[in-house]
């Protein structure tokens, strides 16, 4: 089966300015300013450093020309991406949204429907079907790869746009769990389903042209401890388009930084014992004090600590400190003497520690010193 | 800010698809903050305020429908309390438990206070520490989970696993709940939790624990928790001085049956519960409807509510569960009554499977006030069979069904039911006023029973929402039960038992010091309490310095508050059967005249734990036994803080007693509570005392006493004063211990006498079985893919033709024979141990 398409189809499936990228005098100014200033963010190769990447899955503000457009505009408040519509007249702004647009091959405005089991009792899934039957919920995915928050309890019925830059040979690859189909344009392209012999499947190779389709993937499976869907499509050269994955919400690191004031951070860290406190001072000094024994165990500076996400795994991952370590700290601050930790407090940029030794009170307090270090005094 | 119209949003009534509300009730969701995407914890401050903790480490507080966050970054703070007195929260984070403070009064905490950390973390994921929750005199209690990965199982024999204890050991005191009576005091009460998700304070100071069903523990239950006593995984025993990991992994399922105390209440995994949360207790009086006094827990697997009754039969608690309502957004794990009468909970479908399926909500129950659902209320153990009451009068037919089952107490993973069966009801009566049922069945104790009333309507033809009550005899009702009210005793706060309770576990006795190393002499600044310092003359002291026993209680002429105590005593032996039990060698230390250290003879006399030679008596049984046998002078050193009372008399704290008897710590910073059967009045400095007991034939020597000592200072020096020795234990034959060092299955296979012991030729026999199967092409050579394991290949091939020869083949095994023999003594049993330490390492 091949979709050789034309112009005027496109057009005519995709009026909303999800339109193929045309080479042209705006994709080279795009270029050039996402070369001047962007790329400091973003990446040279749009793939994130500061800012996220505008290539992978997760759109946290959204995929559609619009939003990308709104972004441009007005910005992110609280992070460095600024609003540009006092910097570059709008056709610039324009071009760049179309620039964005034309790195994000894969699902786009994925929306994710879940019906009820019942009525497709024994019945193939197909959209015609499904269309006569009102689904249980309707969620617009900011992700762009399906998930289930339902654990699976109804059938999938997900809705998207598939943009395509490279000609060529595709193929879906899902794995066998349940029954799953999908379409192409209203064609189906993939059908397989675990209680039926092979042969009776579907896994057609197909042709496409750059630009825009509509997938439609129609699944349902047995409810589990999880979701079990899984699938990519991929092309002849081997690049590949995951079609599922995780919740953005709740699975995005979050990253603890330095603030006007001290923080004392408490996360689980592979190799720090469980109780260290984390003292992140406001020149991004982390200093990572034991407080069983009194000893600073090691410090970073332009630290920041990256929260594992919550949903991952049953907590099962460590967090993670990002930044500089500091080389030749002085570890042993409060002797040998054994030691009952009794408090912290973060006064202005400074953590105060309380531990009792001997029955005697000493604070050790930790501050930052100049931009790079921080200063231990014993009370 | 862009989230505040979300904020803002107005309370929705959740509308699931697979609800079953009772009438009258309704599910309401509350809007959560942002950033809050796994909510662990819940409260309600006394003017109704919710407060919540997350996953993520934040405290949030609701009011006025605007959440303000009150602190961050804490470690999986798993349970909150709020205590309206101090203005403070607790919290359980994962590493300790943090008093969180205020101090400002700018709605944010600024100073966090660890309560206590004096228990084990090894950093695995699944230690998840529960709580707290806090007794009628603020002390509070959390639980402390197993980890689920680590090197001390109870496989019982098993395939390590899922198929035979995988929940492990890690660190000191997993797998108990304990009691921390003040920010340093650390106090474990029982042993033998897996995964104590759920922690509840009845209103009578009682405390309930809900555990998760897995390996030791056949479904999930809740049990009435008594200070002492073992409740099951035996994973968590090595935490007790009676107790090693050689000794655990020594022992069966059948010793660790004889030790445990069952749940008062199971609960059916599917039907009612398969990941029970924290039991909350309806005091609302009646706003929250019919069920008054009844137990609430959230299921979190099973998105539900359901409730609970216990009764006490034969003395022991045991009782019921009926499914209340269903259809919760996510998993409820902690609930909370709120002033008015609602059932909050804090839900989460994060790492468990929720059929709610969010990933997290707040939703509260609330009752319309005048709507009495349909529904079965409780049900009571008769002589016969049981008494089933509904909250409304039975219509025409009541015809119940009956089934019974027990479980498995074994390593694998939850037990199915066992012997189950369908039972023959007869004699049904409907009490006058209908509302209950009596029904006989044949009864059988420790035997979960489901008591149906299928398609049962009220009066009014209306039907039960959840027509199951589940029932668990543990025992059946004795021909004749103790009346309420006589010889009971009272009960001990928080401990669950009665004074001088006689079933209370008794201390383990454990090896004392030298007697020479417990002889101190006083120091310098000691008063020493020599004849001119005691009132009573009849208390002969002889040329040595030894005091016997007078007639009369004896004190010394000065009084004292705080101080540092050290005596010796001896009883004097003695064979006559009538002199037992409290009648051999009883005395007391009279601390202020009126606080009592036992004094008693507690070498091979057994006597109820309270009354134990270290006790407080009636109160705290010593930590161990560690006496000598009587002829023999023992020591007690004593550091003791007197109780401070506020202007108007009252109690401020109450005093406080560490005590070492014979080296051997006793009591760790204990609280007592109040003189011997009497309660606390105010007083000041006041003498010491030592009790003329009947029969007690007793003398003391080497008695000094240094007044007005800093405790708080001199506590830790004081407990670390003896060096401590670490328990010893008999070594057991290599026989009597089970081989740990090769996964159980191959032992099963190799060891095919069974005699714990596997020779090199029960190795090699099985390691030769396994050639011919591997041998796939049958040329008597195994090729490098009939072998897999390529460094053993390289290095086994001797002759490097490519393959493996039988003589080859052995050769590679007989070379791992000796590496897993570490003790090199030519045979595999269970002394041999992988040298490596604990990975992990606690604190």
């Amino acid at each position: 089966m091949s979709f050789l398409r034309t112009k005027a189809h496109v057009l005519a499936l995709f009026p909303l300015g999800l339109l193929p990228i045309a080479k042209g005098a705006g994709t080279d100014r795009a270029l050039a300013i996402y070369n001047q200033l962007c790329f400091n963010c973003h990446g040279l190769h749009f793939d994130g450093g500061i800012g996220p990447s505008l290539k992978d899955n997760y759109w946290r503000h959204g995929d559609s020309p619009e939003n990308i457009l709104k972004v441009i505009n007005k910005g992110i408040p609280g992070t460095e991406m600024i609003g540009y519509e006092a910097v570059f007249p709008e056709e610039d702004r324009l071009a760049l949204r179309d620039l964005v647009l034309s790195q994000h091959e894969g699902l786009r405005g994925v929306v994710r429907y879940v019906y009820p089991r019942e009525p497709f009792q024994g019945k193939r899934l197909t959209p015609e079907l499904m269309d006569k039957v009102k689904p249980l919920s309707e969620t617009r995915l900011p992700e762009n790869v399906y998930y289930f928050d339902r654990n699976g309890d109804g059938i999938l019925r997900g809705k998207s746009k598939l943009f395509i830059t490279d000609p060529g040979q595709y193929q879906f690859s899902i794995r066998t769990i349940g029954r799953t189909s999908i379409y192409l344009d209203g064609k189906e392209v993939h059908y397989s389903d675990e209680a039926t012999p092979k042969d009776t499947h579907v896994n057609t190779k197909f042709d496409l042209t750059p630009g825009n389709y509509d997938l439609e993937i129609l699944h349902e499976e047995k409810t589990t401890h999880s979701y079990r869907f899984s699938g990519v499509l991929q092309n002849e050269n081997g690049k590949k388009w995951p079609l599922n994955g995780r919740s953005l919400e709740g699975n995005v690191p979050k990253v603890i930084a330095a603030g006007p004031e001290a923080k004392v951070i408490r996360k689980w860290i592979a190799g720090l014992p469980p109780r260290t406190l984390l003292c992140l001072l406001p020149n991004k000094v982390l200093v990572a004090y034991n407080p069983v024994d009194g000893k600073i165990l090691a410090a970073w500076h332009s630290a920041s600590v990256n929260q594992t996400p919550s949903l991952a795994d049953r907590s099962a991952k460590p967090s993670e400190i990002r930044g500089e370590p500091i080389q030749d700290i002085e570890g042993d601050v409060l002797g040998k003497e054994p030691l009952r930790f009794l408090r912290y407090e973060m006064r202005l940029d400074t953590v105060h520690l309380v531990s009792l030794a001997n029955g005697l009170e000493k604070t050790v307090l930790i501050a930052p010193d100049g931009e790079r270090s921080f200063k231990v005094t014993l009370r | 800010m862009k989230t505040l119209p979300t904020l803002l949003c107005s309370l929705c009534i959740a509308v699931s698809l697979h609800a079953q509300i009772p009438a009258g009730y309704k599910l309401v969701t509350v809007p959560l903050p942002r950033g809050a995407v796994t909510i662990l914890g819940l409260c309600q401050k006394p003017d109704g305020t919710p407060a919540i903790t997350t996953w993520e480490g934040e405290v949030w507080e609701y009011k006025s429908g605007q959440w303000s966050r009150f602190a961050e970054n804490l470690m999986e703070p798993n349970g909150i309390y709020y205590d309206a007195n101090e203005k403070a929260y607790y919290v359980a984070q994962k590493p300790e438990l943090t008093r969180l403070v205020d101090s400002n009064g700018d709605g944010k905490c600024d100073r966090y206070e660890c309560v206590t950390d004096a228990f084990g973390i090894s950093s695995e994921y699944h230690e998840y520490h529960f709580g707290p929750v806090v007794d009628s005199l603020g002390r509070k209690y959390a639980s402390l989970n197993l980890a689920s990965r680590g090197d001390f199982t109870v496989p019982d024999g098993k395939p390590k696993g899922i198929g035979g204890g995988n929940m492990a050991y890690n660190a000191p005191w997993r797998g108990w709940v304990y009691r921390s009576d003040r920010p340093g005091h650390f106090h474990p009460l029982a042993s033998g939790f897996r995964s104590p998700c759920g922690i509840g304070m009845s209103p009578q100071d009682e405390l309930f624990i809900t555990d998760n069903q897995g390996d030791w523990v056949a479904d999930c239950c809740m049990y009435h928790i008594r200070e002492g006593n073992f409740y099951g995984h035996p994973a968590s025993l090595p935490g007790r001085v009676d107790f090693s990991e050689e000794k655990v992994s020594s022992l069966t399922a059948a010793d660790f049956a004889k030790l445990r105390t069952l749940p008062a209440v199971w609960f059916p995994r599917e039907a009612i519960a398969n990941t029970p949360g924290s039991p909350v207790w309806d005091t609302t009086e009646g706003k929250f409807g019919a069920f008054a006094g009844q137990i609430f827990i959230g299921d979190q697997r099973q998105s539900n509510h359901f409730r609970c009754g216990v009764e006490k039969v034969d003395g022991d608690y045991q009782g019921w569960c009926v499914d209340f309502l269903r259809g919760t957004e996510s998993g409820p794990v902690k609930m909370s009554f709120d002033p008015q009468g609602r059932l909050w909970s804090a839900q989460v479908g994060r790492g468990w499977f929720s059929v709610g399926g969010e990933r997290t909500a707040l939703q509260y129950v609330e009752w319309d006030g005048k709507t009495v659902p349909f529904a079965i209320h409780s049900a009571t153990l008769t002589k016969t069979g049981f008494q089933v009451t509904f909250t409304q009068p039975l219509g025409k037919d009541v015809a119940p069904l009956a089934k019974s089952w027990h479980y498995h107490y074994y390593s694998t993973y939850g037990s199915p039911p066992v012997d189950e069966k369908e039972l023959t009801v007869s004699n049904v009566k409907v009490s006058l006023d209908r509302k209950s049922a009596t029904f006989d069945l044949p009864l059988t104790a420790g035997k979960i029973y489901a008591l149906q009333f299928p398609a049962q309507t009220d009066a009014q033809g209306d039907k039960l929402d959840f027509d199951t009550i589940y029932y668990t005899a543990n025992k059946l009702r004795p021909p004749r039960e103790p009346r309420p009210g006589r010889n009971i005793g009272w009960t001990l706060v928080g401990s669950g038992w009665n004074r001088n309770d006689k079933r209370r576990p008794l201390p383990p006795t454990v090896e004392p010091l030298l007697t020479k190393d417990c002889e101190l002499p006083p120091p310098e600044q000691a008063t020493v309490l020599d004849a001119a310092q005691w009132t009573n003359q009849d208390w002969k002291f002889d040329a040595q310095g030894v005091m016997s026993r007078g007639k009369g209680y004896n004190q010394t002429k000065e009084a004292y508050g705080n101080a540092r105590i050290h005596l010796e005593f001896r009883f004097k032996p003695n064979d006559e059967p009538a002199w037992q039990g409290q009648l051999y060698g009883n005395s007391g230390i009279f601390l202020m005249s009126g606080y009592e250290l036992q004094v008693l003879n507690s070498y091979q006399n057994p006597t109820f734990a309270d009354g134990y030679c270290g006790a407080v008596y009636g109160q705290q049984p010593p930590l161990a036994n560690p006496s000598r046998k009587p002829g023999q002078w023992q020591s007690y050193d004593i550091l003791m803080k007197a109780p401070a009372f506020g202007k108007d008399g009252s109690l401020e704290e109450p005093l406080r007693l560490s005590v070492i008897h014979n080296g051997i710590p006793v009591q760790k910073d204990t609280w007592v509570y109040g003189e011997v059967g009497k309660p606390y009045k105010p007083h000041g400095k006041r003498p010491l005392a030592l009790q003329d007991h009947k029969g007690s034939e007793v003398s003391f020597r080497n008695l000094w006493i240094v007044p007005d000592i800093d405790y708080d200072k001199a506590l830790p020096s004081f407990l670390g004063s003896f060096a401590q020795p670490q328990p010893q234990f008999a070594k057991l034959p290599p026989e009597a211990q089970r081989i740990t060092i090769l996964p159980p299955g191959m032992i099963n296979n190799m060891d095919t006498d069974q005699d714990r012991v596997i020779t090199p030729e029960e190795f090699l026999a099985y390691r030769s079985r396994q050639f011919d199967p591997a041998d796939k092409n049958k040329d008597g050579f195994l090729d490098k893919n009939e072998f897999p394991n390529q460094g053993a290949f390289r290095g086994g091939d001797k002759d490097k033709d490519g393959k493996l020869s039988r003589e080859e083949h052995l050769a590679i095994f007989l070379g791992q024979f000796k590496n897993v023999d570490i003790d090199g003594d030519g045979k595999i049993t269970g002394l041999d141990k992988r040298k490596a330490g604990k990975k992990g390492l606690p604190r």
